[in-house]
């Protein structure tokens, strides 16, 4: 489907839940809310969006926010060029979202690990247990900027008394 | 299952593993014979700005041509962090004012050669010598006098894998 | 955040019920990476599997915001050494999006990235044949395809100066051209692995005994691959002809003739023939492109630092396991913002549970591998 057909259509199916706009090829961003959500999921997916792809979460330190990205594609014929973008943002002292497992059931593993790595809480989705971590973690979610990898490697170094003169070059 | 197709199934997968009892094989003896794809030293050449193909083994400096400017350094950093900048006051190459020379490490090279491919003066390759195996970590690192040694010369003969699709695959001796 | 601990404590002190097993399957090394199943068993039916990934977890996502873009590449492929060049493809298809060069890439480069991308995808398969034969205890298989699979890795180490880990594609086009010979000894690879794939298929399928372990089990129903939202060869063979390659043509694969194999059973079986079927279409691609293929410049030249226009781009290929997408965000900075790294391994894994709960305990390692799931591009 050509991006204004398929701009188009999600815009027909989504209505004021989310604004729609296609400035890449192939892809189709839409942003919405918390609130609004479920309900634009549910219309995505009936406008044929039903093969999920990833959910991606981002730390804007800068404004305090969280951004969630859910990627949808298709396996309908015709569509299957499209990729919709489902964006919306989240305040970081409250990262509470409701779960998609019963829109698209791929959902509860890819939202156990957004839970995981940056401390978004899925409401609804019974699974949020460590993946992919170490079962001893006890730091702050990775994937957050404050979560510095450079001090865990030279402390790393250090323990095992590796630290060499190091030079900047930045 | 049918008795005559369960016959047949087992009677054919015997007959095309028995076929390969009459194949040569490519077994080689290593340490003597060895196979390597390409005998050819990885370059880089900044005016094309493209590499030439060859294997990624152990670096060759040509120290007439190292200028000390540590590009090779920097693109190693956050990959391997496998070359170090070494200061040779002693060494008296007119290009290289600084007096520092790349020495790598090979307990820590991923021989990715993105090294090569920064160093805008052709002054570092890759030779096709990957056998760097010791029995201690720190004979692992090359200083740069060793580096700019050329590669040792093995005794055993290196020999490509010729496939033929009667007999398969197997060395071109 | 809750205690992590809590859920080890669950995990390693529950008490099975009456009558039943608690296995911990893995987490050696079970032929495929480092992973763990906690099965619950009753005589040898499994009642509850629970997948346990993360022994390979390395961060790459993490790692990737502190490195330029092309520091990247070497981190990126090692958890995918089998099929190194289909994960570099999406990163740098992902890139020149990003740096708004996708249209400029030459086309030798073009031919090159898609003649590596198959290769890539037969000698990824080819290992996928060899360690089913392992988990079926088929050993001949196991040496064959290992066999067969170096004619492709001599080729490509001709071309690229390594045996796997090829860091080969890079944003802006390939690192080097083909050296004199290579376009032969390709093509007589592809020869030999055509007309190998024959004698395979006697051998592992034909046999009674392979039809016994692998028809009829483990069926994945094609509705429930979508919702699942798995990837490559395990949702083909439920019936879905999903293939980027095809829906999404990136690079030269819109004017290469090819088909997507699509099986309807759904089960094991249908899955190993699958990958049979991608080969041979592999091979005619590979054949299709260094026919093609014209003398040229083979790399953009990007001079200095990769520096990325502030934005997003969004990029998926059909690496040999299936779609591989990257997500990366740039603010304007030699590290990217955020890159997020999808693979197929970690998407197919949202149905083992599924898949295990219910079969036999001797058929876990096959039902296990056949979904495609390769622990350490799962754990990244």
């Amino acid at each position: 489907m050509k991006d204004d057909e398929a701009l188009r259509l999600v815009q027909a199916a989504l209505g004021a839940l989310g604004e729609v706009s296609a400035a890449d090829r192939n892809r189709l961003r839409v942003r919405t809310t918390v609130e609004k959500l479920p309900d634009a999921a549910a219309r995505l997916k009936a406008a044929g969006f039903d093969y999920m792809q990833t959910i991606i979460g981002t730390d804007y330190p800068a404004t305090g926010e969280l951004e969630l990205c859910y990627v949808v594609g298709s396996v309908k014929e015709g569509m299957r060029n499209n990729v919709a973008m489902v964006f919306l943002r989240l305040p970081k002292e409250r990262p509470v979202v409701g779960t998609l497992k019963d829109v698209w059931p791929a959902a509860l593993l890819f939202e156990r690990e957004e839970w995981e790595m940056l401390g978004i809480r899925f409401e609804g989705n019974p699974d949020l247990k460590p993946l992919y971590l170490p079962e001893d973690w006890n730091e702050i979610p990775p994937l957050l900027k404050d979560y510095r990898l450079k001090r865990w490697v030279e402390d790393e170094r250090r323990s095992h008394g590796l630290v060499v003169e190091h030079v900047e070059h930045e | 299952m049918k008795p005559t197709t369960f016959a047949r199934g087992f009677l054919v997968a015997t007959w095309a593993g028995a076929k390969h009892l009459l194949r040569r094989r490519m077994t080689l003896m290593y340490p003597h014979v060895e196979n390597y794809p390409t005998q050819q030293m990885y370059a880089y050449d900044p005016k094309k700005n493209v590499a030439v193909s060859g294997w990624r083994g152990r670096h060759y400096l040509d120290m007439d041509k190292c200028t000390g400017c540590q590009l090779c350094f920097i693109a190693c950093e956050n990959i391997s962090e496998a070359i170090e900048m070494i200061p040779l006051p002693e060494t008296d190459y007119p290009q290289n004012k600084k007096k520092i020379f790349p020495s790598v490490d090979y307990g820590r090279c991923v021989f990715c050669g993105f090294c090569v491919d920064a160093c805008p003066f052709y002054a570092l390759y890759m030779t096709p010598n990957d056998e760097l195996s010791e029995t201690e970590r720190n004979d692992l690192y090359y200083s740069p006098a060793e580096l700019s040694k050329p590669p040792p010369l093995f005794p055993a003969p290196r020999v490509n894998m010729k496939l033929d699709l009667k007999r398969g695959a197997h060395d071109e001796r | 955040m809750s205690s992590t601990n809590e859920f080890a404590a669950v995990f390693e002190r529950e008490e099975p019920p009456e009558g039943k097993l608690k296995v911990s399957f893995g987490p050696q090394h079970p032929g495929s990476g480092q992973f763990r199943i906690i099965l619950t068993i009753d005589g040898d039916i499994v009642e509850e599997a629970v997948p346990d990934p993360g022994f390979v977890h390395r961060g790459v996502e993490k790692m990737c915001e502190y490195k330029t873009y092309i520091q990247n590449i070497p981190h990126i492929e090692r958890p995918v050494i089998h099929d190194s060049s289909g994960v570099l493809f999406a990163y740098a298809l992902a890139v020149e999006r990003l740096l708004g060069m996708s249209e400029k890439i030459p086309e030798r480069a073009q031919y090159i990235r898609v003649i590596m991308a198959e290769l890539n995808r037969i000698v990824s398969h080819e290992y996928f044949l060899a360690i089913l034969g392992i988990f079926l205890g088929h050993s001949t298989a196991f040496t064959w395809c290992m066999g067969d699979r170096e004619a492709l890795i001599d080729a490509a180490g001709a071309l690229t100066g390594a045996r796997v880990t090829f860091s080969y594609l890079v944003p802006g086009g390939v690192r080097t051209d083909t050296p004199p010979g290579f376009e032969e000894k390709l093509l007589k690879a592809c020869d030999y692995i055509e007309s190998r794939i024959p004698v395979y298929k006697q051998m592992m399928f034909d046999s009674p005994f392979m039809k016994m372990r692998m028809e009829g089990v483990g069926v994945i129903g094609r509705q429930e691959a979508i919702d699942h939202g798995l990837a490559g060869p395990t949702l083909r063979a439920s019936g879905v002809d999903s293939d980027v390659r095809k829906d999404e043509p990136y690079s030269l694969y819109d004017t290469l003739d090819f088909a997507v194999p699509v099986r309807k059973e759904g089960d094991i079986m249908s899955r190993l023939l699958l990958h049979m079927d991608e080969m041979e279409q592999s091979i005619g691609i590979i054949r299709q492109a260094v026919r093609r293929m014209r003398p040229g410049p083979v790399k953009l030249p990007l001079r200095g630092q990769v520096r990325g226009a502030v934005g997003d781009a969004y990029a998926r290929t059909e690496a040999a396991r299936g779609v591989n997408s990257y997500y990366i965000i740039s603010d304007g900075q030699i590290h990217p913002y955020r890159v997020r790294i999808n693979t197929p391994s970690g998407r197919n894994l949202a149905i083992m549970a599924r898949l295990l709960t219910g079969a036999r305990v001797a058929d876990v390692p096959i039902l296990h591998w056949s979904l495609d799931y390769w622990p350490l591009e799962a754990d990244r």
